[in-house]
């Protein structure tokens, strides 16, 4: 377990943002490419090797759910303090191999796909 | 003949590795038979990269923060396949050795394609020497972001990766698949 990782919170991260597994992977590219990605999601699906139909569906959950804004010619995370925190949480957990499977668990027991 | 057939049809996908370290000799036996991929040595363009010990647990790190390699599961999602799922996410189903095979970074689409394919030929010839082997493999699937991030990781220039395979002795003995019919038409 990563010290100081809130689970609780980090459920509820994850039942506001995370619908599916393409925005896992959409959440965890966002973070570590701060600039976006120019394009549309066409672009996006290339770089996530996902389809852009279910790439753009889930931009625009990102999008209502307040993680994602529009800047421009591109997606990038939102500049919000608190959800940037938790995003961070989240990729901290990602990145921790008993954390990622207790997340993968969490999800998959929700029924996520 | 029998043997080849054999070797074919008996190879699985293995999700589930035992932790046992794989013998450098055995995969050595293995690059020997894929040296015999059929083609001209003006087509090989290909490389492998092999990874094992603490540079496995960096690349497998890298490979988890995306979840595109549990897709095939993640489709037919009963609890068979979740079981999978969670054994093979968190570490690659604890496979002791993952390999690499890149082709250069080729601006011509059409060259890039035939590179590709030739490639995935010699990856195939090397997935069948892996089972002869006495071993087991499972093909992960890398978002083009990964990989980038991959070949960062290590230090490789202007190549992308064509495929990833992680290899180790099967812990577990998948079901024969459904298979379904070539697409064939005579013309």
């Amino acid at each position: 377990m990563v010290a100081g990782i809130n689970m609780k919170a980090l459920e509820d991260f994850c039942d506001k943002h995370i619908k599916s597994f393409v925005c896992w992977d959409l959440v965890i590219f966002f973070f570590d490419n701060k600039e976006g990605l120019e394009g549309d999601a066409d672009a996006l699906a290339a770089a996530i090797g996902r389809n852009p139909e279910e790439v753009t569906r889930h931009i625009e959950d990102l999008v209502e759910s307040g993680l994602l804004v529009r800047s421009g010619d591109r997606y990038v995370l939102t500049e919000d303090v608190e959800q940037r925190h938790s995003v961070e949480e989240f990729v901290r957990a990602v990145d921790d191999r008993s954390q990622r499977l207790a997340l993968l668990t969490l999800l998959l027991k929700k029924g996520i796909r | 003949m029998q043997a080849l057939e054999e070797t074919i049809i008996s190879r699985r996908a293995v999700r589930k590795f035992k932790k046992d370290p794989v013998p450098p000799e055995l995969l050595e036996q293995v690059f020997e038979l894929a040296r015999w991929m059929p083609v001209i040595d003006a087509f090989h363009s290909w490389q492998y990269y092999v990874v094992s010990g603490k540079k496995r647990d960096e690349a497998m790190d890298i490979i988890s923060r995306n979840t595109i390699h549990l897709r095939d599961l993640l489709e037919n999602m009963d609890e068979a396949n979740k079981e999978k799922a969670l054994h093979f996410y968190p570490d690659l189903g604890g496979a002791p050795v993952i390999v690499f095979q890149t082709i250069p970074k080729i601006e011509s689409e059409w060259q890039r394609k035939y590179a590709q394919a030739l490639a995935g030929m010699s990856m195939y010839l090397f997935m069948l020497g892996v089972h002869r082997a006495g071993l087991a493999s499972c093909g992960v699937t890398l978002a083009p972001w990964i990989e980038e991030k991959l070949m960062e990781q290590f230090g490789i220039e202007d190549s992308e990766v064509v495929f990833a395979l992680a290899i180790g002795y099967a812990d577990e003995e998948p079901k024969t698949p459904k298979k379904s019919p070539e697409r064939v038409t005579y013309l």
